[in-house]
């Protein structure tokens, strides 16, 4: 049987979203945690197109050699390499987490804008992602999964 | 879904989403507990929120059981660290408990479960919440 695609729209129906996802992640060899990862990063991701972006958009999905690529459109094109740099956590305050969680349940993010806006990079390997203390992410300067420095 | 080959969506009428979310609570003295069972995203946080609001007595501690919750995303998040803020001001918290998979993984990656008290079990986190203002 071919890979198939995952192509379909951003619906408010996050739950069904994520079933999808889940269901392509699968079939793409993604298993437990990492499958999880994958689907908690992908609805952060169409969260913040309804919070904060265009309120519309395309979701791509495609396994591959390395492991599943998710991409996500919002037409509204507003996420920039700035957000994805200041993205922080800051639990006294509130605010920040769904990009931190993206960044940190993925194994590389990437964003480039296009004419029908900016496209969100979600790829994911078959391996899974240390969790790193909050404080020893604090004191590092520099973070290989971060996508701009 | 279904049986439907490819994971295309279905037309889906607008304003009803199937993010399933069932809450229930149980007071008990100087506490309540909110047992949480389902998914938390953005189209049910905002009705944990109200729950939680309209359920707490004031100088209530609050346990969440999030035992049966197989779901929780930044939104989510928010909800329980707003009532830890205003547990907070009567002096008074926000306990987790039971957490595990994908909600406790976003608790670690965020750092949220070193910043609320965490425990393994509801009766953990009652006895904790009872002890403390005992002493």
């Amino acid at each position: 049987m071919s890979a198939f695609g995952l192509r379909c729209p951003i619906d408010p129906d996050l739950g069904y979203l994520r079933e999808l996802v889940r269901l392509h992640g699968r079939h793409n060899g993604l298993t437990g945690e990492r499958l999880e990862d994958l689907v908690l990063a992908v609805n952060e991701a169409i969260t913040n197109v309804f919070d904060h972006g265009g309120r519309a958009g395309l979701i791509t999905a495609r396994g591959h050699a390395e492991g599943v690529t998710v991409e996500i459109l919002d037409v509204g094109g507003r996420l920039t390499p700035e957000h994805l740099a200041a993205a922080h956590v800051n639990p006294t305050g509130g605010g920040g987490f769904g990009l931190w969680a993206i960044l940190h349940l993925c194994d590389e993010v990437t964003l480039e804008q296009t004419r029908q806006g900016s496209v969100l990079g979600l790829h994911m390997h078959g391996r899974p992602a240390p969790i790193i203390p909050l404080e020893r992410r604090r004191r590092s300067a520099g973070d290989s999964r971060h996508p701009t420095r | 879904m279904g049986a439907s080959r490819q994971p295309q969506p279905s037309p889906r009428p607008a304003g009803m989403p199937i993010t399933r979310l069932t809450l229930s609570h149980q007071h008990l003295p100087g506490l309540i507990l909110v047992a949480l069972a389902g998914e938390i995203d953005r189209t049910t946080s905002v009705r944990l929120a109200g729950y939680v609001d309209r359920v707490r007595r004031i100088g209530d501690h609050v346990v969440f059981d999030l035992t049966e919750l197989t779901f929780l995303d930044s939104s989510g998040l928010h909800v329980l660290l707003g009532c830890a803020h205003t547990c907070a001001a009567e002096g008074r918290q926000v306990h987790l408990a039971g957490a595990r998979g994908s909600p406790a993984r976003l608790l670690a990656i965020t750092g949220v479960d070193g910043y609320l008290p965490v425990h393994a079990g509801v009766d953990q986190a009652i006895t904790t919440v009872l002890t403390k203002d005992r002493g």
